[in-house]
């Protein structure tokens, strides 16, 4: 089997996972479509180097996150940001109330990532850390203020989940 | 935590409805593969403009010493031309035996190319038997030199033509012999001169290299001409930089090719008129 061949394998396995991945990152499915396949060229690109990782899904998932931050980086350049939030209306309209997908999107990139890898992928802190290419002890504080937020943003009956 | 967690996410990412996925692998692989031939073609670009410098270099520096080397004495370092069995096996094509090719390993080194390689070079003066070019010349098309290279090559299948669009003249082909394809590029170029341009001679000094660590130069012949004129043949081992393959030329085949006299920046109209009629229409190399 050539390179091309076993990328091709690997890429139609976890074409799908990626998208999810990149759909809980960015909340919409189009953007999460171009994600994913940005970094499958960049992954078909780096094959050999890549086939020699320990783990091939997470070296895929590690390109999906930056081509996913280099995009919120290009474009925040021509975005306007405000300070304070809107305040989340949920508490008094439990039919507006945020979803946890929402409640992520009010987080900054890299901390959505962190929570997104911790908790849905079920990564360790090193191996987030390693992905991330930050220090542990960044992935953990990182992580308390990222459920913080989120306890903040969901309505009392999610919150169980965080006790 | 993790567990409910994870559970919630999922809970709500069964109730979106995603688009279907559509051809993302496709699409990546497409992608991918333009950008390695848009790599690939840059750091061709990258080898053979190194491989120039160095012939350039060379070059600037055999015109401005004398022309005796340390350790002869004061005579004078003519070419010995020495016939070699290897270059004079060789099938000339047709009308091409006023030019039969000499080869002589060592015969006169010229240059710092050979301590610049990996492997050790060598260089070569190959007489053509001719001191200027007959006739008529015309500015030199990559159909000529499609066409004169497909001449000068040994019997085989020859296939995937392409042609530069922009630049030295710059063609490739691959040549099967009878064990696969191989690749062969020719690029033709005018090195400057110090003073007046001198007339093209008789000689050419062949340089033979081989560039470390890139398949697609595993084997390289650089023919300069005292007017300036350099070609220069780039014999791989593989054809797309991952697969390896056959050599299509020897050394030697490749510094004979290199040195034949009809190569340049300008050609014989004969020459232009089958190039444009055989090769007219291959494929343009793109950077």
């Amino acid at each position: 089997m050539t390179d091309d061949e076993q990328f091709a394998e690997f890429a139609h396995a976890h074409a799908e996972r990626l998208r999810t991945t990149a759909f809980m990152l960015c909340r919409d499915w189009h953007l999460a479509q171009d994600l994913t396949q940005t970094a499958l060229t960049k992954l078909f690109l780096s094959w050999r180097r890549a086939v020699q990782s320990d783990n091939l899904v997470a070296y895929a998932q590690k390109i999906l996150l930056r081509v996913f931050l280099d995009h919120r980086r290009r474009r925040s350049s021509s975005e306007s940001t405000t300070a304070v939030l809107p305040e989340p209306v949920h508490r008094d309209s439990p039919e507006l109330r945020l979803t946890m997908l929402d409640a992520l999107a009010h987080l900054p990139e890299r901390d959505r990532a962190i929570v997104v890898l911790r908790y849905f992928e079920d990564y360790s802190v090193d191996r987030v850390a390693d992905v991330l290419d930050l220090p542990v002890s960044v992935i953990k504080s990182q992580t308390r203020r990222s459920l913080a937020r989120l306890r903040e943003l969901l309505a009392e009956d999610q919150l169980a989940l965080f006790a | 935590m993790t567990e409910d967690l994870r559970a919630l996410l999922r809970a709500e990412l069964n109730n979106e409805r995603p688009p279907p996925l559509g051809d993302v692998v496709g699409a990546a692989l497409r992608d991918g593969r333009r950008v390695r031939r848009r790599r690939r073609a840059g750091f061709m670009a990258g080898g053979s403009a190194t491989v120039l410098a160095l012939v350039l270099a060379g070059g600037v520096a055999a015109y401005s010493e004398p022309r005796h080397s340390a350790g002869v004495g004061s005579a004078p370092a003519a070419p010995v031309v020495a016939p070699s069995p290897a270059a004079t096996a060789w099938p000339n094509a047709p009308g091409q035996a006023a030019q039969k090719a000499t080869v002589s390993p060592g015969s006169v080194p010229v240059g710092p190319t050979a301590l610049l390689t990996g492997r050790p070079g060598r260089t070569l003066a190959i007489h053509s038997g001719v001191d200027q070019a007959a006739g008529t010349r015309e500015k030199a098309t990559t159909g000529a030199m499609l066409h004169l290279l497909t001449q000068l090559l040994p019997a085989g299948r020859t296939s995937n033509a392409a042609v530069s669009g922009a630049g030295d003249p710059h063609v490739q082909i691959r040549l099967d012999r009878g064990t696969g394809p191989g690749l062969l590029r020719v690029t033709v170029g005018l090195l400057p001169v110090e003073g007046a341009r001198p007339p093209r001679g008789g000689t050419a000094t062949v340089t033979i290299l081989h560039v470390a660590d890139n398949c697609l130069q595993d084997t390289v012949a650089i023919a300069r001409w005292p007017d300036g004129t350099a070609v220069q043949v780039d014999v791989a081992s593989c054809l797309t930089g991952s697969s390896r393959g056959p050599r299509a030329l020897t050394a030697d085949e490749a510094a004979t090719v290199a040195a034949d006299a009809r190569w340049g920046v300008t050609m014989d109209p004969d020459l232009i008129k089958a190039g444009a009629r055989e090769f007219g229409r291959v494929p343009v190399l793109v950077s």
